[in-house]
């Protein structure tokens, strides 16, 4: 047994029958980390003396206090977390460079929630600068590679994480998503990796992109794993007034072999081009698997999904100008002060305007700047209204699109991103790379509907992801149908050859 | 389109940026092509009379209860300070506000 390779569900059966122990299970990782990560680069930070003691804590625990135990449901169980959540005393830079040294004096809900179900945290996972990415090229620091072929992306921007988890460098790991940056990176690494209903999960302590929209979600090694974090990390938080205060089911639950009675759509347009033919063939192919199960396969109509890059490009961009603002190095991040540059600023504006200058990357000051031009009327004094009215305005029509749907079919599926993983510098050729990867989770995202993305078959090598949307609040269904599909296939069982120790003897990708 | 040096120059003050020429020549191409793609909107027809949708899972104004909050919750001036450039006396020190 490869204690790194166990899935979470496995491993806390293993750490529960006594096994071996939460400290071996946390060794292991670390020792994989330290073999992969000169090719993988997936972490910004690593922690192994903080996972050694919480692992030797969850060890007492599960020795000697076996009722104990039962009150912490992830105890021992090794992880890594986007470097978007804030940990108290534990570096967090958001993959920037404005962020470099920022140790957060807080923690996010969602690793407050983490630390008390016993979980023990492995790093920080490497991203797009502040998310704004689909391919971790935008980071400040460096390029995570894909596990599969190294010389690929691993799509962003919560690239490390996925990475990290099929990988086998952590058991699970938590991403963010505002527009496809849980989906895509788990579809381009082969993770599952679920995107819940926004308010599901609270954002307190993540690091605000656009907050109409962020959302934290689980990116894990299979769908009854995504099931069991959802379960730890959702629900009211009194800090995030937008955290939905409806009670969460008991998400494992909801995991089923069967499919009866389910309505199942799919549209046209998210099956042709720009789709690889391989891509939607592959997903195509699940059709038949779904109607094995029971469920119903049917096509149904939805808005081009070009609309809904439009308004994501707006709402997205004019919630990062908002957001962004507070970055001023006056009280923390990147400083010429502190870097001791002789400034001559007349003013403090003119100093947070340097201090911004060099402290964001290209690709925040693009954000930033096309924020403000639509946000702004007198910048944009030609058009009846801002852009940002505009795009409010069709996303409700993207919601009752959305809700239209919802009343013929109880889920929809397509593929999550158009491609497989593309290769290292495919972002630089393309200025609108990430609206073109995100287009088919970008709808979605806008209407705040839970989504998730797991394998269903590999072009070249590389996995395929699969995407299953339900209603809001639905996880329960969408993990249901998920998991039902993960079962009666064997997608889930290949491993990237490099960095697992089932080599093409056993379980090996098809070509 | 490509935005005009004059515009990126606009939108770099309100967004509280200094640019390098550098900088500028890039911004006025690469906002000018995200223009381009948002700009479909405006042939949309009826979009102005649609109502806008701010918050999609239907929550209106949120509070909490007027209570007194838990003295632990709050931050000590070393943790808030921790992360500062530079201070004096238990304060921000920054450069003149009004010159």
């Amino acid at each position: 047994m490869v204690l790194n390779e166990l899935t979470l569900t496995k491993a806390r059966e293993g750490l529960r029958e006594k096994k071996f122990k939460a400290r071996d299970l946390t060794e292991a990782c670390l020792e994989q980390i330290e073999r992969s990560e000169p090719h993988l680069k997936s972490f910004i930070t690593v922690v192994a003396d903080f996972a050694r003691k919480r692992a030797d804590w969850a060890d007492k625990i599960l020795q000697n206090q076996p009722q104990e135990a039962k009150k912490y449901p992830l105890l021992g169980i090794p992880y890594s977390l986007k470097d978007l959540f804030c940990t108290a005393g534990i570096l967090t830079t958001a993959g920037s460079r404005m962020l470099e040294n920022f140790v957060p004096p807080y923690n996010a809900t969602v690793y407050q929630r983490l630390e008390a179900a016993g979980a023990v945290l492995l790093g920080k996972t490497n991203l797009d600068a502040f998310a704004h990415g689909s391919s971790t090229e935008a980071s400040d620091f460096f390029v995570t590679r894909n596990p599969w072929k190294i010389e690929h992306l691993p799509g962003g921007s919560s690239g490390g994480s996925a990475a990290s988890v099929v990988a086998h460098q952590a058991i699970f790991s938590l991403g963010t998503e505002t527009g496809g940056s849980i989906r895509q990176p788990a579809a381009w690494c082969g993770a599952v990796g679920l995107k819940p209903t926004y308010g599901r999960v609270s954002r307190y302590g993540v690091i605000a992109m656009a907050s109409s929209l962020d959302c934290p979600g689980p990116i894990t090694k299979s769908v009854a794993d995504a099931a069991f974090v959802l379960q730890v990390i959702a629900g009211h938080d009194p800090r995030d007034a937008t955290s939905s205060p409806l009670p969460r089911p008991f998400y494992p639950r909801a995991l089923k072999n069967s499919l009866a009675g389910i309505k199942i759509g799919y549209a046209r347009q998210y099956l042709e081009e720009p789709v690889l033919p391989a891509v939607a063939a592959a997903v195509e192919e699940t059709f038949t698997v779904f109607e094995k199960l029971g469920a119903e396969i049917k096509e149904i109509e939805l808005l081009d999904p070009a609309y809904a890059i439009a308004v994501y490009t707006i709402l997205q961009r004019a919630e990062v100008f908002s957001n962004l603002a507070r970055y001023d190095g006056l009280r923390y991040g990147y400083s010429l002060l502190r870097r001791g540059e002789k400034i001559e600023a007349a003013d403090i504006y003119e100093l947070i305007a340097a201090n911004r200058g060099q402290g964001f990357g290209a690709e925040a000051k693009k954000r930033i700047m096309l924020g403000a031009y639509t946000l702004a009327e007198s910048l944009s004094a030609d058009l009846e209204e801002p852009f940002y009215w505009l795009g409010q305005k069709m996303r409700t029509r993207i919601v009752a699109d959305f809700a239209r749907a919802f009343g013929e079919v109880d889920l929809i599926i397509g593929p999550t991103s158009p491609t497989t993983a593309l290769k290292l510098g495919a972002r630089e050729k393309n200025p609108l790379f990430g609206e073109m990867e995100d287009r088919l989770v970008e709808p979605s995202t806008i209407a705040g509907l839970p989504g998730i993305s797991l394998r269903c078959g590999f072009v070249d090598q590389l996995p395929v992801g699969l995407q299953i949307i339900g209603p809001q609040f639905k996880e329960d269904l969408v993990l249901r149908a998920a998991y039902a599909y993960e079962q009666a296939t064997d997608w889930h069982l290949y491993q990237p050859p490099l960095f697992s120790s089932t080599r093409r003897s056993r379980r090996h990708y098809r070509v | 389109m490509t935005l005009a040096r004059e515009e990126v120059k606009k939108i770099a003050q309100v967004a509280r940026l200094k640019l390098t020429g550098e900088d500028e020549e890039r911004l006025a191409r690469e906002l000018g092509a995200a223009l381009d793609f948002v700009q479909t909107l405006e042939n949309e027809k009826g979009l102005a009379r649609e109502e806008p949708t701010y918050q999609v899972t239907g929550l209106k104004n949120v509070y909490r209860g007027d209570e007194e909050r838990v003295a632990s919750e709050t931050l000590t001036p070393s943790q808030v300070l921790a992360n500062a450039p530079q201070k004096k006396d238990g304060y921000f020190q920054v450069p003149p506000v009004l010159n």
